[in-house]
């Protein structure tokens, strides 16, 4: 029994996620932004803190 | 105090608390590996700490696991999340003095008072979850203000553009408040193998729900930020984000595969393993993406630690879902594969995820670099030491597993393991070595005001990304409700699976299937149960006999429910580096327990447990009440299912509530395969006709001469403390059936346990031994009157208790604890005889004679008992 449910919501966790992925390009879109965001993000943290810095910080930094 | 922090405006994130909780964190793990290296030690050299109170193996390996767990890794990870939340979220945490609470709670209130409490005995046997109740209320509450200090920055910031990294410190977090407490005081409320079932599910979400997800989002964090290019797939990142979050609460069961569980809760942590296994699979995908182009060996110190946590992750993974398995489980569980795995994920993945986010942190705080040439020796001898212990302790699990599906004795297993033993205690060198490495690049890194005091995060914070009208709706919204009741259904939705309802089936089946009446523990076997827990005894003994035939070959009748009932926290143990003991009750004398705790090389000569001579004052002779306390309860286990045994089994057998599993030990043919009295010869597979074998030394060394002397004199290291004494072998001549008979069944009422776990070969040939040992009597010849003066004798004293016959069946025999002597099968010298009439056998009923015989009698006697021998040993 207990075998049964976690199969059934793996299976149905594992169809929701992909439907949603195949039918929204928006969707899509909207799932892949905070990777860009974050990114972005530490690139003008970066670009920052090196302002301030100047050339010696952040040595090994991206 | 100089707070780098003054206002949010100025300044994003604490400085100060980043490297508070990192100096914590290195000071912890160099302090975890101490008691991790000196727990690996006693494996080598027993007895390096015989005698301490506080540094016994098991308060060791609990402050250990503990301090590695909340210590290096919670510290870790507080430090990491005080550098991240602001960079994630654009916005400070929530109070600095609430960062500076929490630091003290964890570390001054929570670390070290449970590492002085567990040392000095004050413990829960509870996996992962060995620090005391009190110290648990105070991680609740720093994991609690934890929660306040981090999440509103993410929940202001609004669910819809959340990185990956920060869904895993919300989700981490979150899990743990919840976890901890399930973990840390259900199973100490609930009792034998529903406190098992929480406990099971503790072990794994410990794991699964705080360092996994913490991890990850360090992970997460760094790639992204080294190679200066977004992960691979965000879409991915989240579907294994809720595919682990998921998953991993469903797993805690396979930690007791044949067990008493129900085995519907058991197939459902089996399956949701194998599941987790394919998430794994494709996180790690997504990550090994996330990382083409920086190279196999990856230049950013950082980065390198980063990708082999994550070749650690899939590694520790794979073997995660694969071990769960049931035909991979009998075989490896319980072995040392399993320790390799818990330091693959715990010192692998997790430690190399931690170090890699403190090397990444460190190098963008304003007064610390570190020494790059320090941390890539750090790297690569952490690499390499944990590799060699991991890939040591796999082989020494095979090898014992391969071992206990043989029909020999256990101790071979202990023996075979000792050079994978040695080999793990090295692999600490470059192991600490590392760590050393570690600290010391972080702190002789080049310093000075490289990057200025303050950063401002909320400068350098970017557009936040517009959003489409779909994804302004009121339904994406209510991402908060969603997902928060999805995260704690999920939760719940395991407790409910593998705790509650388990909980249920088994109250029913202990209703259906215990006796009526079951004999409580003594007050004295309550206070050894405490000490069994208290000194980590159940991490080396299990008290769980699986419903595998080899643990029957090996134990007897598997586990049920109702025998553990009443053991509030359970003490089933997950591993085995000595034997089960579910069953030991009556196995062995009470004095070879006091040897064997004593002196455990005196008994067992190549035996690794450590000494507890605290216990005892100067001797195995003189045990304190601990020793009497530990050894009574020993001696209580399997006691009520074998007083009630067989009609409650045959009773039992009609049940509703006892699937094929549970019958399978109601029908198991023998409850204890060890004790002398249950186990007459003539229900063995041993025949009857000994074949004698060729003498082997070695088996003697190995298994007798603790007790019986090398040479066979009964003068072993042990018989000084065993009553009565064991017994001189080259005083008496013995027929082989005779010998057999005790190797096989042991002499009830002395500390002569059965050794029916060696093959019939090995006893053939200890047979062979023990016979050459006597030493005939060439000058024991007697005339006939002497001899008709010793039948006399005889009669008139004698036979009430050895028989007419000279059998040791005399009508009063039934009234010894220990049994005569039968004259037919073992010949004393006449020497032996005399001093044993004159001075009787300590520990046994047999009394000196010499105030009630004339000398001349004694001798007469003596002379007339040796003619009862017959060599061929026919008792009949």
């Amino acid at each position: 029994m207990i075998v049964n449910i976690v199969v059934f919501f793996a299976v149905a966790m594992s169809v929701l996620f992909l439907v949603a992925w195949g039918l929204s390009k928006e969707l899509r879109a909207r799932i892949e932004q905070p990777k860009f965001d974050f990114l972005a993000r530490l690139q003008q943290l970066e670009s920052v803190s090196n302002t301030r810095s100047g050339s010696e910080g952040n040595n090994n930094v991206l | 105090m100089q707070e780098t922090v003054s206002s949010n405006r100025a300044a994003p994130f604490c400085s100060e608390l980043v490297r508070a909780h990192s100096y914590a964190a290195l000071a912890t793990l160099i302090i975890s590996a101490v008691f991790g290296i000196m727990v690996a030690a006693l494996f080598v050299y027993p007895d390096l700490t015989a005698g301490s109170e506080v540094a016994t193996w098991g308060r060791l390996r609990y402050a250990h696991t503990q301090g590695i767990m909340i210590g290096w890794l919670g510290n870790a990870f507080l430090a990491f999340l005080y550098y991240a939340v602001p960079v994630l979220t654009g916005r400070a945490v929530s109070n600095i003095t609430l960062g500076w609470v929490i630091f003290g709670l964890w570390n001054f209130v929570a670390v070290i008072p449970g590492w002085v409490l567990v040392l000095s005995g004050v413990s829960q046997p509870l996996e992962w979850a060995e620090f005391p109740l009190i110290v648990d209320a105070v991680v609740i509450c720093a994991l609690l203000l934890s929660a306040v200090q981090f999440l509103p920055a993410f929940f202001r910031q609004g669910l819809d553009s959340l990185y990956v990294s920060s869904w895993y410190i919300i989700g981490g977090l979150v899990f743990t408040v919840l976890a901890y407490p399930t973990g840390n005081i259900v199973p100490d409320i609930a009792a034998g193998a529903s406190s098992a079932a929480f406990g099971g599910l503790w072990i794994h979400n410990a794991v699964g729900l705080f360092v996994t997800p913490l991890a990850l989002a360090i992970v997460y964090y760094v790639i992204p930020a080294s190679t200066g290019r977004p992960i691979y797939s965000h879409f991915l990142s989240m579907l294994g984000f809720w595919g682990l979050f998921f998953f991993y609460p469903l797993n805690g069961t396979h930690h007791y595969i044949f067990s008493v569980i129900p085995m519907a809760a058991q197939l459902g942590a089996i399956a949701a393993s194998a599941f987790l296994g394919l998430v794994v699979l494709i996180v790690v995908s997504n990550l090994t993406l996330s990382m083409r182009g920086a190279g196999l060996i990856a230049k950013d110190p950082a980065l390198r630690f980063i990708a082999a946590s994550v070749l650690f992750y899939f590694i520790v993974s794979m073997q995660g879902a694969s071990q769960a398995q049931m035909s991979l489980n009998q075989f490896v569980h319980f072995s040392d594969w399993v320790v390799g795995h818990s330091h693959l994920a715990m010192l692998g993945f997790a430690t190399f995820a931690a170090i890699g986010g403190i090397v990444h942190v460190w190098q963008r705080m304003p007064n610390s670099r570190y020494n790059p040439r320090a941390i890539e020796w750090s790297f690569w001898l952490l690499f390499i030491g944990i590799s060699l212990m991991v890939i040591d302790l796999t082989v020494a699990g095979i090898v014992q597993a391969e071992l206990w599906q043989q029909a020999g004795p256990w101790i071979e297993s202990v023996r075979a393991s000792k050079p994978y033993w040695m080999l793990r205690y090295l692999s600490a060198i470059p192991v600490t070595a590392g760590f050393v490495a570690l600290i010391y690049g972080l702190l002789t890194g080049p310093r000075g005001t490289v990057m200025g005091d303050k950063m401002s995060l909320e400068k350098a914070t970017p557009t936040q990304p517009q959003l489409s009208a779909s994804a302004q709706s009121p339904a994406l919204s209510m991402a908060y409700l969603v997902t928060g009741v999805a995260g704690i259904g999920f939760f719940a939705f395991s407790m409910v699976l593998l705790g509650l309802w388990p909980a249920k089936v088994l109250d029913r089946q202990i209703t259906e299937t215990s006796p009526e009446f079951i004999l409580p523990l003594s007050p004295s076997e309550k206070r050894g149960q405490a000490l069994y827990a208290r000194e980590g005894c159940g991490y080396c003994h299990t008290q769980q006999i699986r419903y595998l035939d080899n643990d029957m070959r090996r134990f007897g009748a598997p586990t049920l429910a109702w025998e553990t009932q009443f053991d509030s926290p359970h003490l089933w143990g997950t591993r085995r580096v000595g034997p089960d003991l579910s069953r030991e009750g009556g196995v062995r004398s009470q004095d070879w327990h006091f040897a064997h705790l004593y002196d455990p090389r005196s008994v067992v000569p190549s035996s690794i447990m450590p000494s507890y001579r605290s216990m005892f004052a100067g001797s195995a002779l003189a045990p304190k009440q601990e020793a009497r306390d530990l050894v009574a309860y020993i001696g209580s286990l399997g006691r009520a299912r074998a007083m009630a045994w067989p009609d409650n089994d045959k009773a039992a057998l009609g049940s509703s509530a006892l699937d094929k599993w549970g019958q399978m030990s109601l029908n198991a043919s023998q409850l204890n395969t060890h004790p002398a009295s249950q186990r007459p010869l003539t229900e063995t597979n041993y025949s009857n006709d000994v074949n004698i074998g060729s003498p082997d030394l070695q088996l003697w060394l190995e298994n007798c001469a603790g007790c019986h002397g090398e040479l066979g004199a009964g003068d072993g290291t042990a018989s000084q403390w065993l009553s009565p004494m064991p017994a001189n072998l080259r005083a008496h001549e013995y027929s082989a059936d005779y010998v057999l008979s005790v190797l096989v069944n042991g002499k009830e009422g002395t500390s002569m346990p059965a050794w029916r776990d060696h093959s019939p070969e090995d006893l053939a040939s200890l047979v062979a031994l023990v016979l050459g040992l006597s030493e005939p009597d060439l000058d024991g010849e007697a005339d006939a009157a002497m001899i008709a003066q010793g039948q006399k004798t005889y009669v008139e004293n004698c036979v009430q208790c050895h028989g007419v016959s000279g059998q040791g069946d005399g009508f009063a025999v039934d009234r010894l604890a220990v049994q005569a002597t039968n004259f037919r099968q073992s010949r004393p010298s006449l020497e032996y005889a005399i001093k044993v009439l004159n001075e009787g056998v300590g520990g046994t009923p047999m009394a000196p004679w010499n105030d009630r015989l004339s000398a001349a009698e004694i001798e007469a006697v003596s002379h007339f008992v040796r003619g009862f021998f017959d060599p061929q040993g026919n008792a009949q």
